[in-house]
């Protein structure tokens, strides 16, 4: 974990910042970790997804687990700020993930309530939408990503919003679609995956709600068509991370469940090569990422 | 074997209030199966003067720098008791605040850490600074929703920073940072909620403690490989200075203002009990 500059007659500590790649390995591979990758262009609402993941643990326990441990707590507060009162805004917002930070994992270890189990943690990528936008138009860049051959969950985020509205929901649904197709022809069959709608109180708000239930029934039959045989069960979630006041859905709505999906197993053993091609490893090695991939 | 106790808490958690009710108890020994007072081997002029203070109902504010002296008091429990020694400086609230955003530590602060024995954590009910989302103020006021902005485009919005952080956070920041850094295997964390007399309602500490501060609540409960934690509510004045002068005046035994409330335990003026738990010193206590 990085530490400030060291003064003399003082002891840096930890930043409490997000973590970035070699930071990210070395907690995986110090403990079971689970890695997740929430997957989505720019604006769909993966940073806010992350932020109002936390904000529950400060309500109390969340989704049958218990906060237990935070390497970047600091890291979470600084997405949360623009959400609170204490920023002075009169509407809240999440701040853009800058395309230069590499920072960009956050940290969670989480106990089962029931005591039985113990606790588990969480690594989770909060990358810029660009990153996802170069996957999306070219497969090969996923092979520079090799923590998404690590990972155990990749949760595709698909813009309840644009879904909603006649004018933005075909581009919507085709952005998703062709992030999933390049993912998996990336090689990547490790991780379980998800579709996650988010701003699912915007998409009941749109000019198309009223046919919204039906284009979402579509949508997730043409990818069940396409990717059946390679995505193992998909499931999808409508979530309303921070809804705006005045509609049915309380802050929070169903992300629980997306932490329920995270918090369990991917679907087979680590691939080597994040490629086609790609060869299983030992057990132990699930719990680190590789080499050198772009720190993003 | 000296048991040292790491006393932290933020600014205005009621540490040094706690350290002179704590002195006068230990020194006056008129506590019945509380720490008392030994034999004397170092300078206590600090422990006296805020002892005075206390005395006198006066704030009892931090000394000097001295107040941060590291002096050892030998202490026995009962007339039979076990004989120990422990040390309890009364450390700045303002520098162990200042230092989670300077991410760092003195040296000398971290080597004291990390030979504690046990870790008393203050929290003052009153000075509990909330996370509290737009979304919710916007319902609560009954306002119309605004049409949304992107970040930035509120002038008079803030910038993040560290100090802003909830009080909850930065008391699990801290607890993390000692729990990592702490030599045992295994330690006792005593949360002192101050100024007890305060909360209204009559709830458990521990209860108040999971409804204020959550996620330190949860922290604590789910490291219990790591750590044994237990939540006191402490009233170390027994009022509000101002508005109880009178009555506190009124009682004979000083040691007798003091409250000290347990899960599942009678109001007691035994002050040196989450010390004697956190720091192991009576192991036949409950």
């Amino acid at each position: 974990m990085s530490t400030n500059r060291s003064d003399e007659g003082f002891v840096p500590l930890p930043s409490g910042e997000a973590l970035n790649v070699d930071e990210a390995n070395q907690t995986a591979r110090s403990s079971v970790t689970r890695v997740v990758v929430p997957a989505g262009v720019a604006g769909v609402g993966k940073t806010t997804l992350l932020s109002e993941i936390y904000e529950k643990y400060l309500e109390g326990p969340f989704a049958e687990h218990r906060f237990a441990y935070s390497k970047t707590l600091l890291g979470f507060e600084q997405r949360a700020h623009h959400a609170r009162v204490a920023s002075r805004r009169l509407t809240p917002t999440t701040l853009r993930t800058p395309i230069s930070d590499t920072r960009a994992f956050l940290h969670l270890r989480l106990a089962p309530c029931s005591g039985k189990l113990p606790p588990r943690d969480l690594l989770i990528a909060d990358w810029p939408g660009e990153a996802f936008r170069e996957m999306r138009d070219n497969v090969q860049t996923t092979w520079s990503h090799p923590i998404l051959a690590r990972a155990d969950h990749i949760a595709f985020l698909v813009d309840g919003e644009s879904l909603g509205h006649l004018e933005s929901r075909q581009e919507a649904s085709h952005e998703a679609d062709m992030l999933i197709q390049s993912v998996l022809d990336g090689g990547i069959k490790r991780a379980a995956m998800s579709v996650v709608y988010t701003k699912w109180d915007a998409a009941l708000a749109g000019n198309g709600s009223d046919q919204l239930d039906e284009f979402r029934s579509v949508f997730e039959d043409m990818l069940r068509r396409k990717h059946s045989g390679r995505l193992g069960e998909l499931r999808f979630i409508r979530t309303a991370a921070r809804p705006k006041p005045g509609t049915p859905f309380n802050r929070g709505h169903n992300l629980d469940e997306v932490l329920r999906c995270w918090l369990g197993p991917p679907r087979g053993r680590l691939l080597v090569n994040p490629t086609p091609h790609g060869v299983a490893v030992r057990e132990f090695d699930n719990f680190r990422f590789f080499g050198q991939g772009r720190q993003q | 074997m000296t048991q040292q106790g790491l006393l932290i808490g933020l600014p205005g958690s009621g540490k040094t209030t706690f350290v002179a009710a704590l002195w006068h108890v230990i020194a006056s020994q008129d506590v019945e199966g509380a720490l008392a007072l030994q034999i004397l081997e170092a300078p206590v002029d600090h422990l006296n003067t805020l002892r005075s203070r206390w005395l006198r109902l006066e704030e009892t504010h931090r000394t000097s720098s001295n107040a941060e002296d590291i002096t050892p008091i030998h202490v026995t429990q009962g007339e039979e008791g076990a004989t120990a020694t422990i040390v309890i400086p009364d450390l700045a609230g303002e520098s162990i605040q200042q230092d989670l955003i300077d991410r760092k530590w003195e040296t000398t602060f971290a080597e004291y850490v990390c030979g504690s024995t046990g870790v008393l954590l203050f929290v003052h009910p009153e000075r509990v600074d909330d996370s509290w989302a737009i979304t919710d103020a916007i319902e609560i006021a009954g306002e119309e929703p605004q049409v949304e902005q992107s970040a930035g485009e509120e002038s008079d919005s803030t910038e993040w920073h560290p100090a802003g952080v909830p009080t909850q956070v930065k008391l699990v920041d801290l607890i993390q940072l000692v729990a990592d850094r702490i030599k045992r295997q295994r330690f006792r964390v005593a949360v002192v909620v101050s100024a007890w007399d305060l909360i209204d309602d009559q709830e458990s500490p521990s209860a108040w403690l999971a409804k204020e501060l959550p996620l330190l609540s949860q922290f604590l409960l789910s490291a219990s490989r790591r750590l044994e934690s237990r939540v006191y509510g402490v009233s170390a004045q027994g009022g509000e200075l101002l508005k109880d002068g009178d009555r506190l005046k009124a009682v004979i035994k000083a040691s007798e203002r003091i409250q000290v409330v347990h899960d599942n335990s009678s109001v007691s003026h035994d002050i040196t009990a989450p010390i004697r738990w956190a720091l192991n010193v009576d192991e036949e206590e409950n």
